[in-house]
């Protein structure tokens, strides 16, 4: 089993950013909102049931006002902690709105 | 008038810095509980990337654990126990006993960063951190306490980190290691950053996918909800490790992420990999534990080391080969030692999982497979006691405590110890890795006695399997025996009757 | 093993081992507080915490501030707090208290409350309220610290509880600091207040206090100066004798606040109450507690005078029979 470590410079080099959230309604309208917030980016989706991969190059937003029209009800920013199990790239946390970032591009 | 934005305060919440007066600087700051240097300053501008106000915790924190304990989510667990295959429970045995316990010890490691940080964002941060913690010890505890009664083994979800059983020293030593016993700073690389940033994503997300797939959904919303807690407070090293970078101390900051990253994936390739790749059922899991390392260590944690300003390890090379490997070997050495440790262990084995083996791992059969090929025939025959049941404790190593396994099995299994003898003792290490770590600060390990160290002092009683078991603290009715009680040799025998 | 009687099989239990001989049903509490922290067992050798060298340095802080504290006791996880918090109940309190203090301010943003403040209460406020966010950070950095080097979970917990606590009062000082703001008479609100806590001669008793509290690192001696004197100095003082000035003042809104904040001291004292109920039962812990409580009683004696003076201010009051009643109340503070 010969193996060929420049594959893993290749899956280190990459720069896709996003949320990964537990399943269910509300990662549903999040990747709903992701698409309407990121309108030029192409949305990766990775879903491995218990969690689901939301991803895109770069930066990605996802703002409050979006989920809650998507979801039809109050969404406060903050009640995304409760499904956010993890994340790629950088977190910034706003007011009324979530921004994962790399600073780097490679 | 309305109700403030956050950001309107937020900043007074964390402008709490002052100079002392009555006592200095460096008792405020002990060095050993601080580690931050002078030139690491300007510590008002420490800014959390991932901000939570005492307001927002508690209100969603109890969001959080009010699903989790409902009476309908304890009836399911119930029922999926009952109904769950033998090996995966033993998967919940062993996560039970090895997790919460540990996950208590880092309320310290939370504490240590909210008292000895300089860093006023830091502190607070890891307020929540401290009741984070609380809350894994707490609810890992109180789920696998529901098993009490259904198997003696659940005991150990209290009590393995009261005993001296080998994979309990190890947990110890690698949790005090990068938790318990450090300064705040390398208490936010090593823990936050290396661990929580990177590994605990497969210990409570990809064994939540793999729970999900194994229809344990209970299971896997309890360690995912786990995680989000985890996602906010492993926050706290990244912009710690842009200050040092800013001081030119990226080399320390480097040091720490190596040891960090070798321990914890010795432990959790251990547990966590062998778990995945061998005790699942396997018409139902979807991914092996190294693809899990490529989505979760690989491409999304080592992307975010090289965007705070630090590197890959110096044994790059080497991990990625380990991932694809460690597993294995170790799974052998578990079933083999199964009588050490507190749960079933699950051989895995059966045409099925080979072929899934060999698919996930091509060259797995040319390799461990012969191995297993050898205790396949003896267990064919009978030969249980007479072959396949240790008689001797396995060689554990000097840093990890985990029994030195690493090699190149096949035609000829050739383990290789790495050694060094530091003030006339002569040390054994399963890597280069496990040596270099304990080459950093020899004064931190050194009089520590390992298992074998012990048995050898004569602390093991009579010095015998019997008497190191006792030692271990297990007992009839809690030693280790094959999850399945062999029942999966059956898969072999009647295939070749069908031949 | 052939001469040897066969070894019994263990059977499951109902609970953990360690709690099954006990007569009472394990509760939530006990089944997820009681014997928690490994690191005070010592199995890798004789008074040896962690799991490396029996010397290396973490080792001998904890040999030295937690094993070798004056306080002793044979079995410290026999403690029980008494509200039996744990972290699911821990946030439902707390949640609750928040959404209490959440609709207090909402009342009175409505009813413009913070406009009909005068400058004189305002410029007041910058001096003896904003401030007051330092203070209780290092509440929040003493309590941890005591839940970091507490002997066993079930102690440990109450500070850790009582720490973020001490965040939540930080937290409730910055927002009011931000809404004061606000307001065009609030002057120095939200400027100064790292000066003045470390120039104003009102604060400077409680500023030597805490840092002498807080390099105290003996678990015992750390415990007596915080909980039994230096918390119920700075409670009696922000909390209720300040509530008392605001409301003369027609500031309702920081008395009522500061009377819900109150509402942790007071979980705070019954804890450390039952704390010190249990250690007392073991001979010569009593007279240690007394002695070391006389030992830290005049600094907070001194604090309290310098900032009791500064809360009346300008105002026509017998300071000294104040300042009596403020110190007796931190002396009753547990019974």
């Amino acid at each position: 089993m010969g193996v060929d470590v420049s594959t893993y410079d290749e899956l280190v080099n990459n720069n896709r950013v996003g949320p990964v959230l537990t399943g269910g309604p509300v990662a549903r309208a999040v990747v709903e909102a992701v698409e309407i917030d990121n309108p030029d980016k192409e949305i990766l989706i990775d879903d491995k049931g218990a969690y689901i991969r939301i991803e895109c190059d770069g930066e990605m937003i996802i703002r409050q006002e979006t989920i809650s029209d998507v979801l039809g009800r109050d969404f406060e920013i903050q009640e995304l902690e409760i499904y956010l199990g993890s994340f790629s790239g950088r977190i910034e946390s706003h007011d009324d709105y979530v921004r994962f970032y790399f600073e780097k591009n490679v | 008038m309305a109700k403030l934005k956050r950001s309107d305060w937020y900043d007074f919440t964390r402008d709490t810095n002052w100079t002392p007066k009555y006592v200095s600087e460096e008792e405020l700051f002990p060095q050993q509980m601080c580690g931050m240097t002078d030139a690491m300053d300007d510590w008002n501008s420490y800014d959390e990337p991932y901000k939570q106000t005492y307001t927002d915790y508690v209100k969603v924190q109890r969001e959080k654990d009010a699903g989790a304990y409902s009476v309908r989510a304890v009836l399911e667990r119930s029922k999926m126990w009952d109904n769950a295959p033998a090996p995966w429970r033993s998967v919940l045995i062993q996560h039970y006993g090895a997790i919460p316990l540990a996950e208590y010890a880092a309320c310290t490691a939370e504490a240590h960063m909210t008292r000895f940080s300089k860093a006023p964002g830091m502190r607070n941060m890891a307020t929540f951190g401290c009741l984070d913690e609380m809350r894994h010890g707490q609810m890992q505890a109180y789920f696998g306490h529901e098993h009490v009664s259904k198997t003696r083994q659940a005991d150990w979800g209290w009590k393995a980190y009261h005993t001296n059983e080998w994979a309990s020293i190890a947990s110890r030593h690698f949790f005090d290691d990068m938790m318990t016993t450090r300064s705040a700073v390398e208490t936010a690389i090593g823990l936050t950053f290396a661990f929580e940033t990177g590994f605990t994503n497969l210990q409570f997300l990809a064994l939540a996918a793999e729970a999900g797939d194994a229809g344990d959904h209970t299971f896997a919303s309890l360690i995912s909800s786990v995680q989000t807690d985890e996602a906010r407070h492993a926050q706290i090293g990244g912009p710690l490790i842009r200050h040092m970078v800013e001081a030119g101390e990226t080399e320390r900051a480097q040091k720490m992420l190596d040891i960090g990253l070798w321990r914890a994936w010795k432990l959790f390739g251990t547990l966590t990999g062998a778990s995945m790749d061998y005790m699942a059922p396997v018409e139902l899991r979807k991914h092996s534990f190294k693809e899990f390392m490529e989505e979760w260590i690989v491409g999304q944690f080592e992307r975010q080391i090289i965007d705070v300003g630090l590197q890959k390890p110096w044994y790059w090379e080497h991990w990625m080969k380990d991932i694809g490997e460690w597993q294995h070997s170790v799974q052998i050495g578990l079933w083999f030692w199964r009588p050490t440790v507190w749960w079933d262990h699950a051989a895995g084995m059966g045409p099925a999982e080979r072929d899934w083996l060999e698919e996930k791992y091509p060259g797995w059969n040319d390799k461990w497979g012969k191995v297993w090929d050898v205790i396949i025939r003896n267990v064919a025959a009978g030969e249980i006691e007479e072959k396949v049941m240790p008689k001797t404790l396995p060689m554990v190593c000097n840093m990890c405590q985990i029994p030195i396994a690493s090699g190149n099995p096949g035609g000829e299994w050739s383990v290789k110890d790495y050694q060094l003898e530091q003030d006339g003792r002569l040390y054994h290490f399963c890597s280069e890795q496990c040596r270099w770590v304990f080459e950093q600060e020899p004064a931190r390990y050194q009089g520590h006695l390992d298992l074998n160290d012990r048995f050898l002092a004569g602390e093991i009683q009579p010095p015998t399997l019997e008497g190191a078991l006792q030692y271990m603290g297990l007992a009839p009715g809690e030693i280790g025996d094959d999850a399945e009680r062999y029942e999966w040799i059956k898969k072999f025998t009647r295939q070749e009757k069908v031949a | 093993m052939s001469n040897e009687q066969t070894p019994e099989v263990l059977k499951p239990l109902r609970t953990w081992s360690h709690l099954a001989a006990r007569r009472r049903r394990p509760s939530e509490y006990d089944i997820v507080t009681r014997g928690f922290l490994y690191n005070t067992d010592h199995l890798s050798g004789e008074n040896v915490p962690f799991e490396q060298d029996p010397d290396a340095p973490m080792q001998q802080w904890y040999r030295k501030y937690r094993e070798g504290s004056a306080l002793k006791h044979d079995d410290w996880d026999a403690f029980t707090d008494p509200d039996e918090l744990v972290y699911r109940t821990y946030n439902l309190v707390q949640d609750g208290q928040e959404n209490y203090v959440e609709g207090l301010f909402k009342q009175f943003s409505d009813r413009d409350h913070d406009a009909g403040l005068s400058e004189e209460w305002m410029t007041r406020l910058a001096r003896l309220y904003t401030p007051a966010r330092y203070l209780f950070h290092t509440l929040q950095m003493g309590s941890i610290y005591l839940g970091s080097i507490a002997p066993s979970a079930s102690v440990a917990n109450i500070f850790y509880f009582q720490a973020a606590d001490m965040l939540r009062w930080v937290s409730r000082v910055a927002y009011r600091t931000a809404e004061l703001r606000l307001q065009p008479t609030s002057g120095d609100i939200g400027e100064r207040e790292r000066q003045v806590w470390e120039k104003d001669p009102m604060w400077k008793g409680f500023r030597e206090l805490m840092e002498k509290v807080l390099v105290t690192y003996d678990f015992s001696e750390g415990l007596v100066a915080l909980q039994l004197v230096a918390k119920p100095a700075v409670e009696e003082c922000l909390l209720r004798a300040l509530g008392k000035v605001a409301r003369h003042n027609g500031d309702a809104l920081l008395g009522l606040l500061n009377d819900a904040l109150f509402v942790d001291s007071e979980r705070h004292r019954r804890q450390t109450r039952e704390l010190l109920d249990f250690v007392s039962q073991r001979e010569g812990n009593q007279a240690w507690i007394d002695e070391t409580r006389a030992k830290w009683l005049p600094l907070a004696d001194k604090a309290i005078e310098a900032w009791v003076g500064g809360l009346y201010d300008g105002e026509d009051e017998d300071i000294d029979s104040i300042v009596e009643v403020v110190k007796k109340h931190v002396e009753a503070a547990y019974g």
